[in-house]
């Protein structure tokens, strides 16, 4: 079958299987590394992608259930040239260690950024809920999101 | 199952009908098929090898599921409604609500999974059960033979004896209808969960996640004995311990028995204590 979509503003029409999920199609068939696979069960978050500007897990979805639909993943956050504000402020405050939750992590804080871009640290660590990071970067992934705001 | 270090699910047959008979129509002519919805349940199910059924009706293109709205009092919610957009949309009018999404595993699971999908499911890992168990929902099912209305507390007890599509819930709107868990680990799986709501004068509704084993119900008991009883804090506390004794959760790997029902008893004293405020 056939699923038709938009990744980071470019449209993709693309042959799949029904038993592929997003996560599976956006890796492995278009080459968005950013997209990582952790448990596979909705768990760990780290599937993460922007559906529509909302996140979802990409390993819940199957990808032709995809068609119609933007996505928005990592490599999409930036203009192309310069960082988005967000990943800046990750770099700055010092949020990664092992790197591997980043994409995800980014992509949940920017979705609050643009519907909430005030949100208190209780909204922000409710979002930051979807993710499980198992070096413990909370806090950091907090205080770049605090940087952010107050720019 | 894993390939190469992926996982990955076995192959499956999907149907996309685009109107509700044509659904209809793949229910009886694929007794063997299920119904597909957002899929967070059947996908993880699928992945982890648990689900046997390999064919399914995936009914994301009926768009008209995926409506809400409310009239005096009563909301109507679609069964394609996400955990989200029911929650933020009727926070105003269902405090539970807030506590529902505030205590949800994960805000991304919960711009996908459906209203649909947790009732289907029937489960007491569905935290959205006993809620709209106080509020009186009702379900409406497309059949073969027409439209059948089926109360919520009738569906969880055995179904609704046949094959069809569930379209909507209704329920009432009770600015006095409260919500609380106690979870353990990341997927936020409650051990237990309870609502209540007062409805004034008809008494208190009370729910619970695990009223027989694993299936959420009503606690018909502890409604009868608020019933009669002004809500004082002798009362919150004799109704606490009735909670414990009526109940009749399962043991698993998570909680005893004996430890839910502990649980379910001091839920329910704190949720009282929100309705006398």
């Amino acid at each position: 079958m056939k699923a038709e979509f938009m990744v980071n503003d470019v449209k993709y029409v693309v042959e799949v299987e029904p038993n592929e999920r997003l996560s599976d199609v956006l890796r492995r068939k278009l080459g968005f590394v950013s997209v990582k696979e952790g448990c596979g069960v909705g768990d760990c978050g780290l599937c993460i992608v922007l559906l529509d500007g909302k996140p979802v897990n990409s390993c819940l979805m199957l990808a032709y259930q995809a068609s119609g639909h933007r996505i928005t993943t990592v490599e999409g956050m930036g203009d192309g040239t310069r960082l988005h504000p967000l990943q800046q402020a990750f770099i700055d405050v010092g949020a990664v260690q092992c790197g591997f939750c980043i994409p995800a992590a980014l992509l949940v804080l920017k979705h609050l950024h643009d519907t909430k871009p005030d949100a208190d640290r209780e909204e922000v660590r409710h979002a930051l809920r979807s993710v499980l990071c198992r070096c413990g970067s909370y806090i950091r992934f907090e205080e770049a999101f605090k940087q952010v705001s107050r720019r | 199952m894993s390939v190469q270090g992926y996982l990955g699910i076995p192959r499956i047959e999907v149907m996309i009908p685009s109107s509700v008979e044509e659904a209809l129509n793949l229910l009886q002519t694929h007794p063997d098929a299920e119904i597909l919805a957002a899929g967070t349940h059947i996908i993880t199910q699928l992945t982890l090898g648990a689900k046997r059924t390999r064919k399914y009706i995936d009914i994301n293109n009926l768009h008209h599921l995926r409506k809400i709205s409310h009239h005096k009092g009563v909301a109507t919610v679609g069964s394609l409604v996400t955990h989200q957009e029911l929650a933020s949309t009727l926070i105003n009018h269902v405090p539970a609500f807030t506590t529902f999404l505030q205590k949800y595993s994960s805000p991304a699971v919960a711009n996908r999974a459906t209203v649909g999908g947790s009732i289907m499911l029937r489960s007491a890992g569905e935290d959205l059960i006993p809620i709209l168990l106080t509020l009186d929902a009702e379900l409406s099912f497309a059949t073969p033979e027409g439209v059948k209305n089926v109360p919520l507390t009738a569906f969880l007890a055995g179904g609704f004896g046949g094959r069809g599509l569930l379209q909507t819930v209704s329920f009432k709107l009770n600015g006095s209808c409260f919500f609380d868990k106690l979870w353990m680990g990341v997927s936020r799986i409650p051990l237990i969960s309870v609502a209540v709501s007062s409805e004034g004068d008809d008494g208190v509704r009370v729910a619970v996640s695990h009223k027989d084993g694993s299936t959420p119900g009503r606690v018909a008991t502890v409604e009868k004995f608020l019933s009669t009883h002004v809500l004082s804090e002798e009362v919150v506390e004799k109704a606490s311990r009735l909670m414990m004794d009526s109940i009749n959760p399962e043991s698993d790997v998570l909680a005893s028995s004996w430890y839910r029902r502990r649980v379910a008893g001091v839920l329910l004293k704190r949720l009282l204590q929100n309705l006398r405020r």
